[in-house]
This record gives structure tokens, sequence and C-alpha cells, in this order.
């Protein structure tokens, strides 16, 4: 065999084994994740750091993580400094160039939608603040469709093979999920100025979609758990600004807005947050189907 | 060019694509995704404008909560201080009590580097530390850690603990560091003291490691395995300044230092962490007291680390089991007079969280001293058949994550006489966001 003919065989058995491949994607969080499989199929090999039922701010970098991360091709989280305690460690660690920020196979996804609490002073007397606005995107679905278009993009660059794949699946989504907006603002009506009391403000894109208003939140400030003498303050203000329900996540600590509940009689309602945070938000779009239908029911 | 190899060559550019990140693709999907951001911002911001004026009474009301300003967020990535380095400053206090005078102790049986005595009784600043890194290109990071302490009498010492590069980018998962760092020698060593559970190291590494983390020059080569469990091995080559080596009189090259380690999850809710390692330290003429040291100093360390926590949730409760065996052979000579002796020590510690801001833990710690030659017998390298042990009980309170206040008692037999030491200590972190390292 001559040399080219090697080359030619070395060169198609390369291009083929990528075709088969996929690619290998680490995401922070399970919508991501979920995202992800929505769009490539089995053509990913998702690895999922975290869960619904795990606050995300404090993660440690675990030695798993670490493994999933050197592993990757393409990386998304939710960025915004979500993952600030946890992702820069693992990124150094693992050392994969392909995935660092800047890089193609490195997708923050709050850098492609429009950011909430971004605020105006640093300060941590604030709680623990996001510098770049709000990181909890994905409780808004059109934050989603924007991050699908990213991704699907990412996608197709690094595994070019499966490009016209991506395509499909992104349009059949995007189709779908436009859709599904429309009825679920219109199902969500009822809900448009309706007082709510939030643990932690993971809910500002949703209230900001459906028109929720927030007048308590019982964490004092962001990241800083709930204090009897903060609650008894929110008692108060109660009194005088009366909510419909208090707005927890599935991964949220339960026992302040039970106490409270108790304390004034209002419903608690125990959101999913996240794929897999019930046993009813088994995907993206059942995952908001759940939570409307949670609010209506609570709310009500 | 024939038909044939451009036909290999197209495959070829298709596949080395992605691996070398061809700057072409990159440079205009940037530019596609830049583009396609700044519509969407124009369009959000459009629609939000749409939406506040439809209903100007919520906007008004939510306003602390869900207040926009997308303009701070786009302009912040423009400004010359984004590239500034992430800074962060450690500041830490305590007030120690001891039932002996702290300048008396001894662990029977080792002679201790310079950091292994007992901090100041009564108010004690201990040391405050700055640190600077960034990523410095998409091919490097950088570190610096300086620590300022008092000296004892009234000047302040600025010492460097570490100020070292990394490579972020190798293939094959391979990394080099380099410069001053804390080299991987068992878990705890890596590992700076503010971030302990414990206020102070257990004594293993007070008597193997001269009470400070062994600091050294040099560079130090790692492989992550592409395994689905992790799995790492490295080996470092060093100056050979840090206790316990010395002198650095071996051309500049008078430690090495090899490790492999291993972790994984078990379910959601455990993780584990072990690993085995390995320092081999030069001394040349290491002071210690009246002793002056000539020789080598093998250690070999053996760790363990396990968490449980429900549903991987650390920030509300979790259980951290730890423990290292560390294993010593000392060859040389102390005054000119030969030493040949194996030693070794242990710890094991429990800490729990049982709410979020509360942690408690048990540590117990213990030494084998060496049998010394007869040369030696009355010296401080003389055990006098005692063996060092050490039990502390500690109670935490963190307010947030960037500050804690910690209550240590520890009954101390690690020489003759037992000690009874209280510390409380408060612990600050100011600046960039620390990272939970496992």
């Amino acid at each position: 065999m001559n040399m080219r003919n090697i080359a030619l065989l070395v060169a198609t058995l390369m291009a083929l084994s990528s075709a088969n491949a996929g690619v290998s994607v680490f995401a922070c969080e399970p919508e991501w994740g979920a995202l992800v499989t929505t769009i490539a199929g089995d053509q990913a090999n998702v690895t999922v750091a975290t869960t619904a039922l795990q606050d995300v701010h404090q993660i440690q970098a675990r030695p798993s993580l670490i493994s999933g991360i050197r592993k990757a091709q393409l990386l998304i989280c939710s960025g915004a400094g979500l993952e600030a305690g946890w992702l820069p460690l693992l990124l150094r660690q693992a050392g994969n160039g392909g995935i660092q920020e800047g890089q193609p196979g490195n997708l923050m996804a709050a850098s492609y939608v429009k950011a909430l609490d971004v605020p105006k002073v640093l300060d941590r007397s604030q709680g623990d603040l996001h510098a770049e606005g709000n990181p909890h995107i994905i409780t808004d679905p059109r934050n989603l469709r924007l991050v699908a278009r990213v991704l699907t993009d990412r996608l197709k660059l690094l595994d070019q093979a499966n490009a016209a794949r991506y395509e499909a699946s992104f349009a059949s989504f995007n189709e779908q999920l436009s859709a599904r907006i429309e009825a679920w603002q219109q199902q969500a009506a009822p809900l448009r100025g309706a007082p709510i009391v939030i643990q932690h403000n993971v809910w500002v894109y949703l209230t900001s979609w459906l028109g929720l208003r927030v007048v308590a939140a019982l964490e004092p400030k962001p990241g800083v758990p709930p204090t009897s003498s903060h609650l008894a303050g929110v008692l108060t203000k109660l009194e005088s600004t009366p909510a419909k329900a208090i707005v927890v996540a599935a991964y949220e600590d339960p026992k302040a807005a039970q106490w409270l509940a108790g304390k004034t009689g209002l419903p608690v309602i125990t959101l999913p947050y996240s794929v897999g945070g019930n046993k009813n938000a088994e995907d993206l779009l059942s995952l908001y189907d759940t939570t409307i239908t949670q609010l209506l029911q609570g709310v009500e | 060019m024939h038909m044939r190899m451009v036909a290999a060559a197209v495959p070829l550019l298709f596949v080395l694509a992605p691996a070398f990140a061809a700057s072409d693709d990159v440079t205009a999907l940037r530019a596609e995704l830049e583009h396609t951001k700044e519509l969407v911002q124009q369009l959000e911001t459009r629609l939000a404008a749409v939406e506040n004026a439809a209903r100007p009474e919520e906007s008004a009301q939510v306003a602390p909560v869900s207040d926009v300003v997308a303009a701070a967020a786009a302009g912040s990535g423009s400004s010359v201080n984004a590239f500034n380095p992430a800074i962060s400053a450690v500041l830490q206090g305590s007030y120690n009590a001891y039932s002996r005078n702290p300048d008396d102790a001894v662990i029977s049986g080792f002679v201790l580097g310079d950091e292994a005595g007992l901090p100041n009784e009564g108010f004690s600043l201990g040391e405050s530390e700055i640190n600077l890194s960034a990523n410095i290109d998409q091919t490097f990071y950088g570190s610096l850690t300086a620590a300022l302490a008092d000296d004892g009498e009234g000047a302040t010492e600025i010492s460097l603990e570490e100020a070292f590069i990394e490579t972020l980018a190798l293939p094959y998962g391979a990394k080099i560091k380099a410069g001053r760092m804390f080299p991987v020698v068992g878990y705890l060593n890596e590992i700076h003291a503010h971030a302990d559970s414990f206020v102070d190291r257990p004594l293993p590494y007070l008597a193997y490691f001269g009470g400070a983390n062994y600091a050294d020059d040099g560079l130090q080569l790692s492989l992550v395995l592409p395994t689905d469990l992790y799995a790492e091995i490295g080996g470092g080559a060093f100056r050979g300044t840090g206790f316990p080596a010395a002198g650095s009189d071996n051309s500049g090259n008078g430690s090495q230092t090899m490790f492999a380690r291993m972790g994984g999850d078990i379910g959601a809710s455990q993780s584990w962490l072990a690993g085995l390692s390995y320092l081999h330290a030069n001394a040349v003429d290491r002071v210690t007291g009246d002793l002056t040291f000539n020789g080598v100093s093998d250690v070999y360390v053996a760790d363990a680390k396990y968490i449980w926590s429900p549903n991987g949730n650390i920030a509300s409760r979790f259980l951290g089991l730890q423990g290292e065996y560390l294993w010593n052979r000392t060859d040389g000579t102390y005054n000119d007079l030969n030493y040949k002796e194996k030693s070794g020590g242990w710890y094991v510690q429990a800490v729990y969280r049982f709410l979020p801001q509360w942690k408690v833990g048990y540590r117990i710690a213990r030494m084998t001293a060496p049998n010394v030659p007869a040369a030696f017998i009355g010296t401080a390298l003389d055990s006098e058949g005692h063996e060092p042990l050490t039990q502390s009980l500690l109670l935490e309170f963190a307010n947030s994550e960037f500050s804690s206040l910690r209550l240590q008692y520890t009954r101390d037999d690690s020489g003759p006489e037992t000690d009874s030491v209280g510390v409380l200590l408060y612990t600050i972190s100011m600046g960039a966001h620390g990272a939970h390292k496992y």
C-alpha cells in the first residue's frame, strides 16, 4: 500500500469515527442536560453535574466532576456566577483546553439572554450577589428558546457530521416550544399581579414573564439562610401587604416557608425549578406545565 | 493535486478542525453569536419596555426584585477593569488559652519546623493572606498568595506562600504547574490552613511538615486520566527549601514527589476521594533548636475522604469523614551523629453540619515516636516512651460562606505533660468568590 492510500484510509477512518462518536457534553444543571438531549438525542453523551434537588450555588468540586469535565467537548452552564464556587476550580483541575472560557466548547447560557436583577452596587452586605445579573434564567421558557439556538450552533460546529440533524431537532423543538409558550401565557393570565412570598430570588425571570408580584423574601439577603428575626419582619409586612402563596424551589429547605405558612395559613407551593425537581417535571416542556399548574392551584 | 489527495484532505480537515479550533470557524461563529446576542438584547429590551408600559403599577412595586439594568451588563465586558485579576484577602484573628506555657510545647520524639509552635497566648492575629489570580491567556493560569504576619518583635513579615503558573490546555489531560507551590503530598498539604475544618494542622503534619504547608519551588506534572472514575497521577521535582527539605545545595533539585488519587460518587448523596503520595526530601544543614540535620527524609502518605450529604446539598447538611496515615523514614546525621529511624502518625476526623450555619467536629491524632539511637537519649529526639496524642472538639458558626467563627478545644498530649488548649478563631474572606474545594 502506498503512502497516499494509507493517508486516505486513515482520514476516512477518522472521519467515520468522529461521525459516530457524536459529542461529549458536560452540563452544569439538569435543564441544560435536558436541552442537549432534546437537540442532540443519542449523538450526545451527557454528564449532568447537579440535580434539581441541589442548591447549585453550593456544590463542591467533587472528583467525579473533574473526570466529567476532562472528557467533555462542550460545557453548558447557566453562567452569571451561579457556578462561581466550583466551576472555575474544575476547569483548572481538569485542564481541558477545548472548554476553557472563551473557547467554542464553553457555553454560558446567561450570556445570551437579557439579564435581570443586575446589581447597581456590588457589596456583599447585600448578600451573595451576582455581578452579571440573576443567573436563574431557566424559569422563563423564552430564555430557553434563545439558549437552544446558541447550543444548536455550537453542536453543529463541534460535530459537523451531524449538523443537519441538530438543525432539524432545533427547528422542531423551537416550533413546539413557541406554541407552548403562547399556551402557557394564556393559561397563566390569572396569575398576573398575584402577590407571592419567595424564599430566594430564583424566580425573577418567572415573575417577570408571568407578572407575579413578589412582596417579600424569606432570606434576609440572597444566600443568607432565613433568620427568626427576619421571618418575624416578613410576618408583620404580610399584615399590611397580604400575599397569596409562598413559593419555594424543590431544593430549598422548606422549614422557614412551613413556619410562615403555619402562622399565616398561606399555601406553600414547592415548584420543581428544574427538570427532575418533582415527578411531573420529567422534561423541559412538562417542567413549565407543572410549574404553571401548581401556581394556579396554589394562588387561587 | 490528485483528486484522491483532495478527497483525503477534506475529511482530514474536518476531523482536525475541531481539534485545533480552526480560527476561521471560531471567529466567524463568535461574530455571529455576538450579532445574535445584540439582536436578542435589543428585542428583549424593547419587549420589556412594552411590557412595563402595559403594567406600570407592577414595575414600580417590584422594582427591587426585577429591576432591569441590561445596559450595565452589556457595558461591563468592555471595561479595562474586567481584565484585573481576581483579588481576595483572608483575615484571621484568635484568642488562645493554654493550661501550660505554649513556649514549652513539644511533640515527643520529633524536632519541629519553624512554624510548628503554638500561636501566641491571648489575643493573636496570626496570618493575613492576600491572593491575586487570573487566567493569563487561553493557556495559562497564574496565582500569587502572600501572607503577612507579625514577627513577634513589632515588625511585619511578608512571606510568599504560593506563586505559580499552571497550564490550562495541554492535551491528554496533562497539566504542568511551575513556581512556588504547595505540592500534592497527602490530602491537606495542597490546602491553605485557613480552609481547614480545624483551626490547626493534625499532629503528623506538625511533625513532618514543620507546622505549615510543605512549600517548595519547582515543577509539578500531572495527568487526569480519561476514565469515568476520577483518576489522576503526577509528580514533581523541587528545589528543596521547605521543611523537611533544607539547604537546596543539591544543585537546587533536592525534593521529589509522586502521587496518585482516585475518587467518585456513590449516588447523589455520597462522594469519596483516596490517594497515595510520596515525598523524598534532602536536607543540608537543617537547623532546629540546637540540632543540625543532614540527610534525607522520605514521607509516604495514604489519605481518604468521604462525604455524605442528603441529595448532595452540602450547604444544608453533611457528614465528612477524613483520615490520613503518614509514614516517615529519616536517614542522616544530627550534629554529625548517625540517625536512621522510622516513625508514623495518623489522624481521623469527622465533621458534621447539622444546620446550614453550624458544624461540629471531632479529631483524634496520634504519633508513633521513633526509638532513638543511644547517642540521642535525653535530647529533643528522645520520646522517652511517650506516644503523642491529641483529641480536638470543634464548634463552628458560619454567618455566610465568607465568614466563620470557630471554637476548638484540644486535649493535647503531644508532649510528656497534658495541655488543655482553647481557641476562638474568626476567619473571613473578602473579594473574589472562593472555591469549594473537595
